[in-house]
């Protein structure tokens, strides 16, 4: 215990301190660092770097490559079809079992569970070329860590993309 | 289970936030500082709590957190070094009526602090009545006068 008044009955360490100051230091770069990083959306939440698109000839998907558990998210798809005023899109029934699904705008006509994947029917206008479909979804208190999701119509080859669930 | 976690997780969390920002954050030097420790107490709460606000989950929580906290001190009576790390220690950060510049800088406290701590501990009316002041673990500073 140097440069201490006699007198003083205080347990001061300086090489300790001096040691705890640097941590402290180096704690909070840290801490600024992990704030850029939840910034950027790696995190989760909104942030410039979490979003991402994936497109498999009629269908693109527009997803968050970073969630929360229980906090709510958006899968937007945009179906296309000339032709018919019917479009489908199946989903996986996997990915759904992860959350529970809030709210799909606009709402399908038919629901149909197929197996492993669950087929969404909806109407669009003649005139329009695609439909735009929001899931709204809420990842499931068990649900952490990677998942996997899987979007396809029945002709095409189906649309992969992966997701992190934080805790 | 996963309430035991989410305790265990919050505990450890807030123990190396709080000795990594310092013995003088939050150590309710000002209003805003209190109402800072308030916004904490209440964002903690809710990832504690989840969704399940029974009463089962609380006594999960509260059993778990006092069980770590019972532990820590067993350790930190056992251990004194641990104990150092975890509370940290006093440091004089005014000696024989001069300011150490270095410690003060490095701990963030400024010659106002120590006047302040004065005044509401001896009711003293002048820097130049300070003898010591140490900056206490807890983050507060005791003032010894002259």
């Amino acid at each position: 215990m140097p440069n201490k008044p006699a007198e003083l009955m205080v347990e001061q360490d300086l090489k300790f301190q001096t040691t705890v100051w640097k941590i402290q230091r180096f704690g909070w770069i840290i801490m600024t660092v992990l704030l850029a990083i939840a910034a950027l959306g790696y995190a989760g939440g909104i942030g410039p770097l979490n979003k991402a698109k994936v497109a498999n000839g009629q269908v693109e998907v527009e997803y968050k490559p970073y969630i929360r558990r229980s906090a709510p998210t958006e899968l937007n798809l945009t179906i296309s079809s000339e032709k018919s005023e019917a479009v489908k899109v199946q989903i996986g029934e996997q990915y759904l079992s992860k959350f529970n699904v809030q709210d799909i705008v606009p709402q399908p006509v038919s629901v149909i569970a197929g197996t492993g994947q669950i087929e969404y029917q909806f109407t669009k206008s003649t005139a329009a070329s695609s439909v735009d479909v929001s899931f709204s979804l809420k990842a499931k208190e068990e649900t952490i860590g990677n998942i996997e999701g899987s979007i396809f119509q029945s002709v095409d080859s189906p649309i992969k993309f992966r997701q992190v669930v934080y805790p | 289970m996963d309430a035991i976690i989410r305790a265990l997780a919050i505990y450890v969390f807030l123990l190396i936030v709080f000795r990594v920002s310092g013995k003088r954050s939050l150590s309710q030097i000002t209003t805003f500082d209190f109402v800072l420790l308030l916004i904490i107490a209440e964002v903690t709460q809710q990832a504690l709590l989840s969704n399940d606000f029974s009463l089962t989950n609380s006594f999960i929580l509260i059993l778990t957190l006092l069980t770590i906290d019972i532990l820590m001190s067993l350790i930190k009576r056992k251990k004194p070094t641990i104990a150092k790390w975890i509370d940290g220690a006093p440091i004089i950060v005014f000696e024989n009526g001069k300011l150490k510049k270095e410690v003060a800088d490095k701990e963030r406290v400024s010659e106002d602090d120590i006047l302040e701590a004065a005044r509401s501990s001896q009711g003293l009316q002048n820097i130049s009545q300070v003898k010591h002041a140490v900056l206490e673990k807890s983050g507060g500073i005791t003032v010894i006068p002259r």
